[in-house]
């Protein structure tokens, strides 16, 4: 199952183990618009539960994960970051 | 989301004589209707690796991999920190069955939404 949401921006994190996925999802986020769409590619087994918990925290809303074997894609719409829990 | 029914028990140590106190709370934390989570840190990791927890038994308690065994067939989510993989130098070591990787995220979130968190 692929989403046709338009992505704003991509982030490349094949390789990179926890923290830094999120780190980097962090700062992508920081640099695009409040409703655009980050787009992040992940084979760490810990990226899914940590971007997914993150995001939710964060006021951001993850609008995908696509499961392509050896790793995931993942959508995360930016929230208004006013908005926290 | 804020659970005040959760408790998350997090294992830092690979000592055998500290494997038992979290398990057994999570356990008792079950049967009392509540919503245990244990998660293995750092050294804890060594209690995951296959065959470790099989050694390791306290005067007449069952055996830290029975003791595991049980808390996941009630349902407790164990949880296990994926930086201490690497830590260990283990990005390629499979552990015990049954255990979800996740990472320092989770930790953090986990401990917000829970009523209590108690540290070994």
């Amino acid at each position: 199952m692929s989403h046709r949401e338009p992505v704003s921006e991509t982030l490349d994190c094949i390789g990179l183990f926890c923290p830094e996925p999120l780190f980097q999802t962090r700062e992508a986020l920081d640099a695009i618009e409040t409703g655009d769409v980050l787009e992040v590619f992940a084979d760490d087994p810990a990226a899914e539960e940590d971007l997914t918990r993150f995001a939710k925290r964060a006021g951001h809303e993850v609008v995908s994960v696509d499961d392509l074997g050896d790793h995931k894609r993942f959508l995360i719409r930016k929230g208004n970051q006013e908005v926290r829990r | 989301m804020k659970d005040e029914n959760a408790i998350l028990y997090v294992q830092t140590s690979g000592e055998p004589m500290r494997q038992y106190s979290p398990l057994v709370l999570a356990q008792t934390a079950k049967a009392m209707g509540l919503n245990p989570t244990v998660y293995y840190l750092g050294m804890g990791l060594t209690v995951l690796k296959p065959g470790a927890a099989e050694e390791m038994k306290a005067g007449s308690f069952p055996t830290v991999a029975e003791m595991l065994a049980k808390t996941m067939q009630m349902g407790i989510p164990v949880l296990v920190c994926e930086a201490s993989k690497q830590m260990l130098g283990w990005e390629t070591v499979e552990l015990i069955d049954g255990v979800k990787i996740v990472g320092a995220a989770t930790l953090n979130d986990l401990a917000l939404d829970a009523g209590a968190t108690m540290w070994f």
